[in-house]
């Protein structure tokens, strides 16, 4: 018995190393054709569940696999110079009233969309997560991501990946298991390196009326020096003089 | 002291004038009174109403060893729990010293999703069946308590059950923020409505969740708390609970970071707010204080004017001005001071008879003023100190900056005929 068990043990202990790496892979192959490092341009739109639109319009800039990005507004004319910034896990504000820059949770909602400022910079999976791929069929892979600590923004996210790298849905639990965010990854483009979506639509379960959506209308590859993602350049703006 | 026997020895001879000015001093330090005792009672009604619900009181607290030092570097201090409360509580309760350890959640602000519908901003307080402090404070309108059997069960302020379409049974979506910034959620059943026995606004959206849903919402896992609460039994001092609740922490193995309340400074906002308030009312009263003074020393002026014959007396007898300035500055002092006593008494008096009235109200901006649904005027012995204080000082003030004029007496006037 004994040495059908530990073979068998080894065999489950390798098969679960694998798919977990392998999970890891087609993770990090989406988030590099995802989050290039470039100049994006964004328009983020909220419907509240009363009907009302709202629109943001940003350009942002990232390197890294998004792991520095900043995020400057153009619209509405209320938001422009409250920038934002985030290196690895910090995001700061820039206020423009006090010229000062005020650290913020990743987690916080964004101008109270379906958005947290995490979703709008970058949902950065491969670095929060623990991927475990579930099932796989000819178009997709469908992931399970478990948060790796307890400040990611979500517990647990089931990740629907096509064959192109592409992410098609993501679902959001909460560690009580209830369903609590919808993204869905729609309108590919071609914005300069193959074909993508465009397009994150978010949705609750819990108040269905409320959408938020997120689409990239340009994106320009460029890779900006380190010195750029630094958050006194907030207000110094050198990446705008590159 | 020949001026301090001199001094009470005029007080009865110039009887009538004293006596009007302590009728004033009384009747100003009354009213003074009473403006302090409300203050006093903005404050019990606060620390009986809403602090009780979101600080409760205790002696002692316990933490994570790491808590202070993590606190200290401004780092998060979310991670640093006390796992195992249950047992932890349990040991400190078989302790001679320790009536109570209470396990304590911070706060928690989340939505409510009930019916199709979005309730935004409750504020999530962790009800410990076993928290007899916390069940004191409020009694139940509709449905029932929570019970030890509970999991995942809240309650609901009772204007809940007048403003939402929601009934005890009905299921509760809870949604929002855990301590990490984690979306977390819970879907509880609503059990009933409390009504807090010193009902405030600010308890309206609190909600009453039982520990193990408060647990989850919080992204902690079974027996995970912020902090323990220790009371101690009735007698037992502070340092004597302290020594042995570290040397039961020592001997257990379990590293506890055990500090005194009182040493913690307050941290309750809601008392720092009305605590404040009450600084802007001693202003006042010390204000009012030294403006009466300034009325009053006019007052003696005028008396010792008529009492220039007497001053006259004292000069020709060899006495020199800092000897009475001495002896008026006594006499004056024993004037107010008795009537400010007198007032005090009065105020007292005045304090029972307004809190017999019982005045209650479920109005918020009442509630708001007063600090909680019932008007009680309270009793510190600060505004003991600061009214008999206050008038000791500006008495003595007053009496250096006026008497001197009044001094101001040739010592032939003690044997002229006339002015």
């Amino acid at each position: 018995m004994k040495s059908i068990l530990l073979p068998s043990f080894f065999v489950l202990f390798l098969a679960s190393t694998w798919a977990q790496e392998d999970a890891l892979a087609i993770v990090k192959a989406m988030e590099k054709k995802m989050y290039p490092n470039a100049k994006t341009e964004m328009l983020l739109v909220h419907i509240t569940s009363q009907g009302e639109r709202e629109e943001y319009r940003m350009v942002s800039y990232t390197k890294t696999n998004n792991q520095k990005i900043i995020v400057r507004f153009t619209a509405p004319a209320r938001m422009v110079g409250s920038d934002i910034i985030m290196l690895d896990r910090n995001v700061w504000a820039f206020d423009p009233a006090s010229g000062r820059e005020v650290k913020i949770p990743t987690n916080q909602s964004f101008g109270g969309t379906g958005f947290s400022y995490g979703d709008v910079l970058r949902l950065n999976f491969s670095d929060n997560y623990i991927p475990v791929l579930k099932t796989s069929d000819a178009q997709t892979w469908t992931l399970e991501l478990t948060a790796k600590e307890r400040d990611a923004p979500y517990f647990r996210i089931v990740l629907v990946i096509d064959r192109n790298f592409n992410p098609q849905t993501g679902t959001c639990y909460t560690r009580a298991g209830d369903l609590v965010k919808t993204m869905d990854y729609t309108e590919p483009k071609d914005l300069g390196a193959g074909a993508k979506p465009a397009t994150i639509t978010v949705k609750s379960p819990l108040d269905e009326k409320e959408v938020s959506s997120l689409t990239v209308v340009k994106e320009v590859r460029k890779d900006y020096p380190d010195n750029v993602f630094n958050k006194r350049n907030l207000s110094a703006r050198l990446e705008e003089k590159l | 002291m020949l001026s301090l026997k001199l001094a009470l020895r005029n007080i009865p001879a110039h009887g009538q004038r004293n006596l009007i000015i302590g009728v004033v001093t009384a009747a100003v330090c009354a009213f003074l009174f009473l403006f302090l005792s409300f203050s006093d009672g903005e404050i019990e009604n606060i620390q009986n109403g809403v602090g009780g619900f979101y600080n409760p009181p205790s002696d002692i607290l316990a933490y994570n060893p790491d808590f202070f030092f993590a606190a200290d570097r401004h780092e998060p201090t979310a991670e640093k729990t006390i796992r195992d409360a249950d047992k932890i509580r349990n040991a400190m309760e078989a302790l001679p010293e320790v009536q109570e350890a209470v396990p304590r959640f911070w706060g928690l602000y989340m939505d409510f999703w009930a019916k199709n519908k979005k309730y935004l901003g409750f504020s999530l307080v962790a009800a410990q069946p076993r928290d007899l402090f916390l069940h004191a404070k409020y009694k139940i309108t509709a449905g029932r308590d929570i019970g030890e059997a509970d999991n995942h069960v809240v309650l609901l302020h009772r204007t809940a059950a007048e403003n939402l379409p929601l009934v005890p049974g009905d299921e509760i979506t809870i949604v929002g923020k855990d301590y990490f910034g984690q979306v977390s959620s819970a879907k509880v059943t609503l059990i009933g409505f409390f009504d807090p026995l010193m009902d405030n606004p600010n308890l309206t959206n609190a909600a009453l969740i039982d520990p193990t849903a408060f647990g989850t919402l919080a992204g902690y896992g079974p027996d995970e708390v912020n902090r323990l609460l220790i009371r101690l039994k009735p007698g037992v001092d502070t340092g004597r609970g302290l020594a042995a609740l570290q040397t039961w922490s020592n001997r257990s193995g379990i590293p506890l970071d055990f500090r005194r309340t009182d040493a913690m400074g307050n941290n309750d906002g809601f008392t720092l707010i009305y605590g404040m308030v009450r600084v802007i009312f001693v202003v006042m009263v010390l204000l009012t204080l030294l403006i009466t003074g300034f009325g009053i020393m006019n007052v003696v002026a005028v008396n010792l004017h008529d009492r220039q014959k007497e001053i006259g007396t004292y000069f020709c007898l060899g006495s020199e001005k800092p000897f009475l300035m001495r002896l008026y500055t006594w006499e004056i002092l024993f004037v107010n001071l008795g009537g400010a006593m007198a007032g005090i008494v009065l105020g007292l008096a005045l304090r029972e008879l307004i809190n017999a009235l019982g005045i209650t109200s479920t109005d918020p901006g009442f509630q708001v003023v007063v600090g909680g649904g019932r008007f009680a005027l309270g009793l510190s012995p600060s505004s003991f100190y600061w009214i008999v204080g206050g008038v000791t000082l500006i008495t003595i003030l007053t009496s250096l900056t006026t008497l001197g004029k009044a001094l101001n007496v040739p010592p032939v006037v003690a044997v002229r005929e006339t002015e």
